[in-house]
């Protein structure tokens, strides 16, 4: 610990050289920001798309068309990710346990939307598109919520 | 003014680039080192010395890693890292209220 004279230069350039660091870094802030954002709503899109394919795509009656639909969605989920690991250069300030609450919502919501899909009467593909939403919608807050 | 502000300084802050380098950390949960290096505006060795230096005090962790082929390094405060800048910050905050 120091012991530096009360409200000397040093504790003014100190909180000086404060304000500039944080100046400078609001830019990457922002940035941190949206791009985690844009990669969540990308990323809970694609997990409600994958509620949707199979109201789409039944795979009882087109089973090629069905398959074909998931592998599109398996190289659009690691596209995803590869382009955010790539390009990602901070994590917002809480944005990984932000993250990490909503995939796990998200999660939790697909999870009991399979029990729909098990349901004897089928889901027309715009009510599993609606489903497909309400899925993504807690991965989507999380990547736009901002602290207050 | 109070001595328990001057005694809260620590040492290890007082540097400014040490300073500033904390509290880009302090405003994200990671960073990479060459983002941060352009936030601080120091070279790479420079920037290498004072991470270094905060992640033997505890204050600092580092953590090595690849994005494919490419090499990345991250940096995160500790939790210790993160209350001792506070307090830090809060000391220099009193010493310097009223100037």
């Amino acid at each position: 610990m120091s012991g530096r004279p009360e409200g000397s230069p040093g504790a003014e350039a100190q909180l000086s050289a404060l304000r500039g660091a944080e100046a400078r870094l609001a830019g990457v802030q922002e940035q941190s920001r949206r791009r985690l954002a844009w990669f969540c709503t990308a990323l809970a899109l694609l997990i409600g798309a994958a509620h949707v394919i199979p109201a789409v795509f039944r795979p009882d009656v087109m089973l090629p068309a069905f398959l074909t639909a998931m592998g599109v969605y398996v190289v659009a989920v690691l596209a995803l990710t590869w382009w955010y690991l790539r390009t990602r250069t901070a994590t917002p300030l809480g944005g990984g346990r932000r993250y990490l609450i909503g995939l796990m919502a998200t999660f939790a919501l697909y999870a009991v939307s399979m029990l729909l899909m098990a349901l004897p009467s089928r889901e027309s593909w715009p009510v599993a598109a609606l489903v497909g939403l309400v899925i993504a919608a807690p991965l989507v807050i999380a990547g736009w919520w901002r602290r207050s | 003014m109070s001595a328990t502000a001057r005694q809260n300084l620590n040492d290890q802050f007082t540097n400014p680039i040490r300073l500033s380098l904390m509290a880009s950390l302090a405003g994200v949960d990671e960073i990479d080192f060459k983002s941060l290096k352009e936030v601080l505006d120091i070279s790479d060795s420079a920037l290498s010395k004072h991470s270094t230096a905060l992640e033997e005090a505890g204050y600092v962790r580092i953590r090595k890693g690849y994005v494919g082929k490419r090499p990345r390094t991250w940096l995160s405060t500790s939790e210790e890292g993160r209350a001792a800048f506070t307090e830090h910050v809060a000391a220099l905050r009193e010493l310097t209220a009223g100037i």
